[in-house]
């Protein structure tokens, strides 16, 4: 009782040295810095330009992020984050942070005062772009359109991942990729980048599409000349589909007038297939092409030959019986000999035993 | 004697204990019906020594023979025709000279071993590469051609001929193979595990490892595998890899008679052996990608002649061939240096899938089921191939035969997959060819994927497929197939392998029990049906093979997860136990068919009141110190006694009729030969004839195919002349008191590896002589009982 009681009290005491302390190198150094931050937000622009419409937006909230910057009651995290000389009491200090990060979460965006507010910036894209990308991808899961409905979500994302990782922070010389990506085991936005690029890469997404020249270091997406074509053959046989669907009395009709579009998606993709891994949209779209005429229009044409595979069948089962029985019949057994052993005869020197 | 013969057999010979004469022998209980014991334990002198008794299997002997029924099968006999190994050094006087010489020598040599295990494993994985390349173009071949005309049939309705064209192809490649192994080298037929098994053990079998059997037996496995049997090409790559030690090792080739004269230290019995076991390893290493199951695989198989040094340059070799093998296939099929391909056989990964706590008691009853399966398997086999070693043994008829399994093979499996409707939707496509027969558009047959496939691609299918991909009916109807089609195709004259056919066997009815388990008891969380697929999968192998800590670990490596070490070696230690209740693994029942005198690991259990005397060929050849070529001859040509090492005695004592003489030495039947073709004959030596003496290389030359003494031409005149036995016989080999156990005699052999022992009384005259015959004829009736047999001697 008496111990944990000492040790508490070590404990509290501890704290407040480090606090204080912390007070004295954080708040000088944080005051540097915002002001250097203000300074150079335009300069951080320039290597970046996403789409219209951002730049008000962000700095408008920069404004707002420079107040909360110099709001009192951060020094917590002040310490927690700045130099990493209270080891020994961290627990503490994690707990009474994140105590406060979730209360600001709630609220606003906490603007750290040691991420520089360019990639910060950068951030705040990358979080928008996933989550668009997250919802076109969902919208197009069935039927599955994700190549060809979320490419642009998905150059987006990845020209936002591309610039956190290229560029730097003005100040302090650092790069993005070392402050957001490199900073913590959690890595929220690491696994959320491989999280979309696997989905992408699972759909073979890539073969959908002709891939242009680099402008600006990003890949230019457009569909292939071979999507283009599929998706038109496509369109046809499921416009005919459509055409003779509501006559229900009369299924056969649309088997026959459907079937030279049909054929020819069909023969398509199976010489698309032939050539190159196929993108998930196209895959799919045959699928549940083939499964409407075969299921629910049931246009399949199948013969079966089964008396003449039963005839062949059975006469070459048969075979192996006659020749079993004629080998035993005609075939004179193997006779081996057997060789007379030497062996030691006791009789000649019964005495030996006993 | 013949009142014995006559008398009914009865356990321990009772009818006979009042005859005085009777050995020791017979107060153990013998297996008698199946043994002429009375006519060849005892010497009758008015018989010459030499003669046959004809031997037919099933029917009366055409002699009268006193044996009150005649054995069913080879099984009961052993072979003149093996014999055994030399692992023991002849330390004669050359050998002393040399090993003085060579003092130097000796670090160059150890280094030389070190290129040679590196060379084999290279060699080995390459023909792996070219195994798999071949399987894989064939088979793709084939399978396209035939799917092309499947596809545009099921539309017109001609299926007759695609099932005609599938059952000409396989039956077409299947008798390619079976020429190349009835014609070329019978001994490549099987997957060549006994053959190797037997080798190691100290056997010579003859042509096992010669370069043709090793062209015989690729080409004629990558022929069986595409042409659809039920075959793997595991086995047979162990083989492979046994011959390219063997070749490797000697530099040299008879068949070929090319000579590179290099690693001529290398070409004794003993070196060879060493490598052949690296060899073997090697196959295991490049068909498993489990290079510590192939070093396990050797010292299962060989292990009484085992040392660290040996063990480590195996490793060597089999990691070696693990490497080369990952790399060129890497290369193949175009993703270099990835190392994704670690054999030839590779169950894929089994990642995020484990298995629970509770499921443990599962695996043991799947245990069960793979031990009597594995049983009823052997059983079934053995009894074919006896049918087929007494009916179906020419060449012809054999091709045939082989022919008749790959027409039905084909056909049992068109029509399954002709009769099946179980069609599952195309997602990402689950095989190389997904085959649509008679299903919608969009969809595949499953049937197809498991028929329409190499069986290693069936293998894997059937591990990792979701647990929704098989429907019951299938599942049950491809397991029953394939049994039937593995049990009859074994023991065809073509190179197969049994350990895929026994895998996919076990994977199905894995798989099934796994379905079956969780449809029983849905609210429990099961482990996935590929889990049971593989347990199933090592209880049907465990209780084929009867293989346990090798197969345990190939398994284990071929999965690359260490977590299934426990249920593996659970699963295959209950099918191992299941099954020896009923018979013994496949690879024994072969080699018992086969006759080999094999030396087992245990000396039978009721072997110590057996003695030396009753164990032992009696009145033996024997030479003088100083020897006649005449008599020498005389004793080489004798045809019975093939012996391949002669007691050197003083001069014996005519009047004694148990003993013979003195013994001073024992010289090898490869030596007396070099000596005649050398014609070291005393006289010409005298009159300096002889430009100089032999060496111990003189003799390694000549290795491994010594001249027949019919082959040596000799003068009258020669024959007067005499030889010095004395430098090259060996001084001291190791002998034997009569009074010694059959027990003992046989720990002795088995750890040394003898070939020859020579029997010696308390005054140190020669006996008799134990071979390897004369301690392999006495064996357990069964696995279960401790009463000994005794095995008869043919040709």
């Amino acid at each position: 009782m008496n111990v944990t009681f000492r040790v508490k009290i070590l404990h509290v005491l501890c704290v407040t040295v480090l606090i204080i302390s912390a007070c004295k190198y954080g708040f000088a150094e944080e005051f540097d810095r915002t002001s250097d931050k203000l300074g150079s937000s335009e300069e951080g622009d320039r290597g970046f330009d996403i789409l219209p419409g951002d730049e008000a937006e962000v700095t408008s909230q920069e404004m707002e992020e420079t107040t909360h910057v110099t709001t009192p009651g951060r020094e917590e995290q002040t310490v927690w984050s700045s130099k990493g000389f209270q080891v020994d009491h961290s627990n503490l200090t994690t707990t009474q942070s994140t105590y406060d990060s979730t209360i600001y979460a709630s609220t606003t965006i906490v603007p750290s005062p040691f991420i520089h507010s360019h990639c910060e910036r950068l951030l705040r894209k990358l979080g928008e772009s996933a989550s668009r990308f997250t919802h076109c991808s969902i919208l197009h899961a069935r039927p599955l359109g994700l190549c060809s409905g979320c490419m642009y979500e998905y150059t987006d994302f990845m020209k936002v991942f591309e610039a956190i990782i290229k560029e730097k922070d003005p100040t302090e010389g650092k790069s993005c990729e070392e402050v957001l990506l490199a900073s913590d085991m959690t890595q929220i936005v690491v696994k959320t980048h491989q999280f979309i690029q696997s989905l992408w890469e699972a759909s073979t997404c890539e073969q959908c599409f002709d891939i242009g020249p680099e402008v600006n270091g990003t890949l230019n997406y457009s569909l292939s000349n071979n999507t283009l074509h599929f998706q038109e053959m496509a369109n046809k046989t499921l416009l005919c589909f459509a055409q003779h669907n509501n006559d229900t009395s009369n299924l056969p009709d649309v088997c026959k007038a459907c079937k030279k579009p049909y054929d020819d998606l069909n023969n398509l993709y199976n010489s698309l297939k032939e050539t190159a891994k196929l993108c998930v949209d196209i895959v799919d779209s045959m699928n549940s092409t083939r499964y409407t005429w075969s299921h629910r229009f049931k246009c399949l044409k199948q013969e079966q030959d089964t008396v003449a595979v039963a005839a062949i069948a059975v006469g070459l089962c048969i075979l192996p019986v006659f020749f079993y029985i004629g080998s035993k019949i005609n075939v004179e057994k193997i006779e081996k000999k057997l060789l007379k052993q030497k062996r030691f005869r006791p009789l000649d020197s019964a005495g030996l035993f006993q | 004697m013949s009142s014995a013969s006559n008398g009914r057999p009865t356990d321990g010979g009772v009818d006979r204990t009042a005859d005085e004469k009777t050995p020791l022998l017979y107060n153990r209980r013998c297996r008698q019906e199946s043994i002429g014991i009375d006519n060849t334990i005892q010497f009758d002198p008015e018989e010459p020594d030499y003669d046959s008794v004809i031997y037919s299997p099933g029917g009366s002997p055409e002699k009268e023979s006193p044996q009150e029924k005649a054995t069913e099968d080879t099984a009961k006999l052993l072979s003149a025709k093996y014999e055994g190994l030399d692992y023991d050094l002849v330390e004669n006087s050359l050998f002393v000279k040399e090993a003085a010489a060579n003092n130097k020598k000796l670090i160059r040599i150890n280094i030389n071993r070190w290129v040679v295990m590196l060379m084999i494993g290279i060699l080995t994985a390459l023909v792996g590469v070219v195994i798999d390349i071949l399987v894989h173009q064939l088979a793709g071949l084939k399978y396209s051609l035939l799917k092309s005309w499947i596809d545009s049939c099921v539309e017109e309705g001609c299926l007759a001929i695609p099932f005609a064209l599938w059952v000409a192809i396989d039956a077409l490649f299947v008798c390619f193979a079976a020429i190349l192994v009835a014609y070329g080298e019978p001994v490549a037929a099987g997957s060549g595990i006994p053959q190797i098994k037997c080798y190691l053990n100290g056997v010579k079998v003859p042509h096992v490892v010669r370069i043709k059997t090793l062209i015989s037996k690729v080409i004629g496995v990558v022929f069986s595998v595409a042409g659809g049997l039920a075959v793997g090409k595991e086995g047979p790559m162990i083989h492979s890899g046994a011959v390219i030690a063997a070749g490797v090792s000697q530099g040299m080739s008879t068949t070929f008679k090319r000579d590179l004269k290099i690693f001529k230290y290398f070409r004794t019995d003993t070196e060879k052996r060493d490598f052949v076991s690296g060899g073997a390893a090697a196959g295991v290493s490049a068909a498993f990608g489990a290079p510590v199951g192939g070093v396990l695989f050797s010292l299962e198989e060989g292990a009484s002649f085992w040392n660290q040094a040996l063990t480590w340059r195996i490793f060597f070799c089999s990691v070696t061939t693990l490497f080369t093998l990952n790399i060129v296939l890497s290369v193949y099929f175009g993703r270099p240096g990835e190392l994704a391909y670690p054999g030839l056989l590779n169950f894929g990964r089994f990642t995020g899938v484990s298995y629970f706590w509770y499921e443990i008691p599962l695996f043991l009853l799947m245990g069960v089921a793979g031990g009597l399966s594995g049983a009823l398997f052997n059983f079934v086999n053995h009894k074919i191939c006896i049918f087929r070693m007494k009916y179906v043994y020419k060449p012809f008829m054999q091709v045939v035969e082989a022919m008749m399994v790959a027409i039905v093979t084909a056909t049992l499996a068109f029509v399954s997959i002709y009769v099946s409707r179980d069609c599952k939707p195309l997602g990402q496509d689950p095989s190389e060819k997904p085959l649509q027969f008679f299903c919608s558009d969009g969809e595949y047959s499953t049937m197809a994927t498991m028929m329409f496939q190499t069986p290693e691609q069936s293998v894997k299918s059937l591990f990792h497929d979701p647990p929704n991909s098989y429907n019951i009916v299938t599942l049950s109807v491809f397991c029953v197939i394939y049994f039937i089609l593995a049990c009859w195709t074994y023991g065809l004259s073509v190179p197969s392998g049994l350990f895929i056919p026994s895998l996919l066997c076990g994977a199905g009815w894995g798989r099934l029990f796994g379905i079956g388990v969780s449809h029983l008891v849905p609210n429990i969380a099961w482990s996935a049906p590929g889990i049971y697929a593989l347990m199933g999968a090592a209880a049907q192998l465990g209780g084929v093979v009867r293989m346990t800590i090798s197969l345990t670990v190939i398994l284990m490596e071929a999965t690359g997860n260490v977590s299934y070490g426990l249920p593996l070696m659970l699963v295959l230690l209950i099918a191992k136990w299941v099954g020896d209740i009923f018979n013994e693994g496949l690879y024994d029942i072969h080699i018992r068919l086969m006759s080999v005198p094999i030396l087992g690991w245990e000396p039978p259990a009721t072997s110590t009141t057996i003695s030396a005397r009753q164990v032992m060929s009696h009145p033996v050849t024997t030479l003088q110190q100083v020897e006649k070529v005449g008599r020498i001859v005389e004793a080489l040509k004798e045809p019975h006694s093939n012996h391949n090492g002669f007691p050197v005695v003083d001069v014996p004592d005519e009047t004694d009729q148990v003993t013979s003489g003195r013994f001073r030495g024992l010289i090898l039947r490869s030596h007396l030969l070099v000596l005649i073709k050398r014609k070291m004959f005393l006289e010409r030596g005298q009159t300096g004839a002889i430009r100089r003496n032999l060496e111990m290389k003189d003799f390694r030359e000549a290795y491994p195919r010594f001249p027949s003494i019919h082959e040596l031409n000799i003068s009258p005149e020669e024959m007067e002349c005499s030889i010095d036995l004395r430098p090259y016989m060996n001084p001291a080999p190791y002998t034997v008191s009569e009074d010694a156990s059959l027990h003992r005699v046989f720990r002795l052999f088995r750890a040394l590896g003898l070939r020859h022992l020579v029997v010696v009384n308390k005054d140190n005259l020669v006996m008799g002589i134990v071979t390897r015959k004369d301690l392999a004829r006495y064996r357990l009736v069964s696995l279960r009982s401790l009463d000994l047999e005794e095995l008869q001697m043919s040709h």
